[in-house]
């Protein structure tokens, strides 16, 4: 039976419910954190203007990982003309530690997604 | 009373001779040219074809001259692909002699015939060319013989109206390239012959490949240029006004062309080649030369 009581119980559980449903639809989680301002820091410093803005003109990202980790890729990302790569700008010293992160974690993250969009 | 009046026969009527005037094939020079192997410094051609050619005929992912699809030129004119330029017989350019080769260089007409006016460089010195031509005859790995073709140019009825209005710029032998110490002219010879000019002059359509001086807007940017997401860039200002580089230093120049970055570390990206190959004195001659060059305000 719905009484009056069980009403206001379930009336207010689905109050209770729906703003918890706004704060996780707000508050993202870490990693969607990281994957924003990784993206910044993509288009901050122009790599999408070579690289396309999915990662998916120069080069090869869909299989980065394969070939770098999270401390070598940022080697390639500052001094690129030690890899035989005269075209893209040396990042050396412009790239704090923090943004470089984010930047790496977007990096692998996009080349999930190229390779997502490939089968 | 018709749309087409006579004025617009009449004017239609004479761009007609004038575009037929005009050509995209020219003969041959048949020029009596051939390189001094003995005396040719390979290694130096190969620095110079990186700097001046590598730009437009290297391509990242085959290693090698192979040619790529040049996208900064507006796409109203066509599809322009590079040639193959490495030593392959029908695919590159392993059927060129000297003379063709230099002919294509200095003049722009190619061996069939074919204007080529991306990369006319009449005043390229002889020294430099014999250079060239050693490297691209190398055995080095970046000109071996490769069969990779990468597609041809498609020009649209714009593009090729753009290239009737082009011509053949003159073979001019000899030339000497300026000494070193000679700083104004070595920096000029440089700011020509990597063609700088060329991309940071007002347009394309509007410089002149002999004097370059006299191209419009000389080294006063607003050139329409696109980058590879295809939104329009403007080439920058480098004149000595304070809208171009009156406030920069050699060391921000000097970070500009061979790291990327400008005098406000702002990222420089394609389509402005980087040029870490130069030697510290060319940079320093090409600067000195553009604080000297007459001042243009164009705040880009
Ligand atoms: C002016 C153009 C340009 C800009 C700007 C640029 N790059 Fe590059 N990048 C290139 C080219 C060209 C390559 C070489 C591609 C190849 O090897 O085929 C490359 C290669 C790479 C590679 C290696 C790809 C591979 O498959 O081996 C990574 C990673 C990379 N860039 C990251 C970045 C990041 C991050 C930025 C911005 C901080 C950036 N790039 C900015 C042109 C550019
Ligand atoms: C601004 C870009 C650009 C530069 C710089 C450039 N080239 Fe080219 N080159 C092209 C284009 C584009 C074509 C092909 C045009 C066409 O097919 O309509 C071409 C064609 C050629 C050809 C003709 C090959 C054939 O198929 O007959 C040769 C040879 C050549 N280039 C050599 C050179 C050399 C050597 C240099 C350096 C001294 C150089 N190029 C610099 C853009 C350039
Ligand atoms: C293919 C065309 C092209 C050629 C060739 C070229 N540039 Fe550029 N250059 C550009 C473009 C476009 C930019 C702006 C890029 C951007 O803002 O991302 C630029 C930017 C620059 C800048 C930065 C200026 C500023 O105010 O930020 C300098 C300095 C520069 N070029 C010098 C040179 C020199 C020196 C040469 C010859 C050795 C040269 N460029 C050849 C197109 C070219």
């Amino acid at each position: 039976m719905i009484t009056k009581k069980n009403t206001y119980v379930i009336l207010a559980s689905f109050l209770f419910l729906s703003t918890q449903a706004l704060d996780i639809y707000q508050s993202t989680t870490p990693v969607e954190k990281s994957k924003d301002e990784g993206k910044q820091v993509f288009e901050r410093f122009a790599c999408n203007s070579c690289h396309g803005n999915s990662g998916e003109m120069e080069g090869d990202f869909s299989t980065l990982k394969e070939r770098f980790t999270a401390e070598t890729l940022p080697e390639y990302i500052n001094n690129p003309q030690a890899y035989d790569n005269k075209q893209m700008p040396v990042y050396d010293g412009m790239i704090s530690d923090s943004e470089m992160e984010d930047l790496v974690a977007y990096l692998f993250l996009l080349g999930e997604e190229l390779n997502r969009s490939d089968d | 009373m018709n749309v087409i009046s006579r004025k617009h026969v009449a004017i239609l009527a004479l761009s007609f001779v004038f575009l037929s005037a005009c050509k995209m094939t020219y003969d041959s020079l048949n020029l009596d040219y051939t390189i001094e192997e003995s005396q040719a410094n390979v290694n130096e051609g190969k620095r110079l074809t990186t700097v001046m050619c590598g730009v437009c005929h290297y391509d990242q992912k085959t290693g090698q001259m192979t040619g790529i699809h040049m996208v900064d030129v507006p796409p109203a004119l066509g599809k322009i692909v590079s040639s193959n330029i490495t030593q392959h017989k029908e695919k590159g350019i392993g059927n060129y002699t000297d003379a063709e080769l230099a002919q294509v260089i200095r003049t722009g007409i190619a061996k069939d015939g074919k204007l080529i006016p991306f990369m006319q460089k009449p005043n390229l010195s002889d020294e430099d060319l014999r250079d060239i031509i050693a490297f691209l005859r190398s055995d080095d790995p970046t000109v071996q013989p490769s069969d990779v073709d990468p597609g041809s140019t498609e020009l649209t009825g714009l593009g090729k109206m753009a290239i009737r209005m082009e011509k053949p710029t003159p073979w001019n032998h000899p030339i000497s390239k300026p000494s070193a110490s000679d700083t104004l002219a070595f920096g000029k010879y440089l700011i020509d012959n990597l063609a700088c000019y060329d991309c940071h002059s007002k347009s394309f359509a509007k410089v002149d490949k002999i004097n370059i001086e006299k191209s419009k807007g000389f080294m006063g940017g607003g050139n329409k240029l696109y980058n590879k997401l295809g939104e329009e860039v403007l080439s920058p200002n480098l004149t000595p006004h304070i809208t171009g580089i009156k406030e920069w230093s050699e060391e921000d120049f000097k970070k500009a062309i061979t790291k990327g970055f400008n005098k406000d570390n702002k990222v420089i990206s394609y389509p402005m080649p980087l040029y870490p190959d130069l030697k510290d004195h060319e940079i320093s001659a090409m600067f000195i030369y553009l604080k000297s060059i007459d001042p243009i305000k164009n705040d880009i």
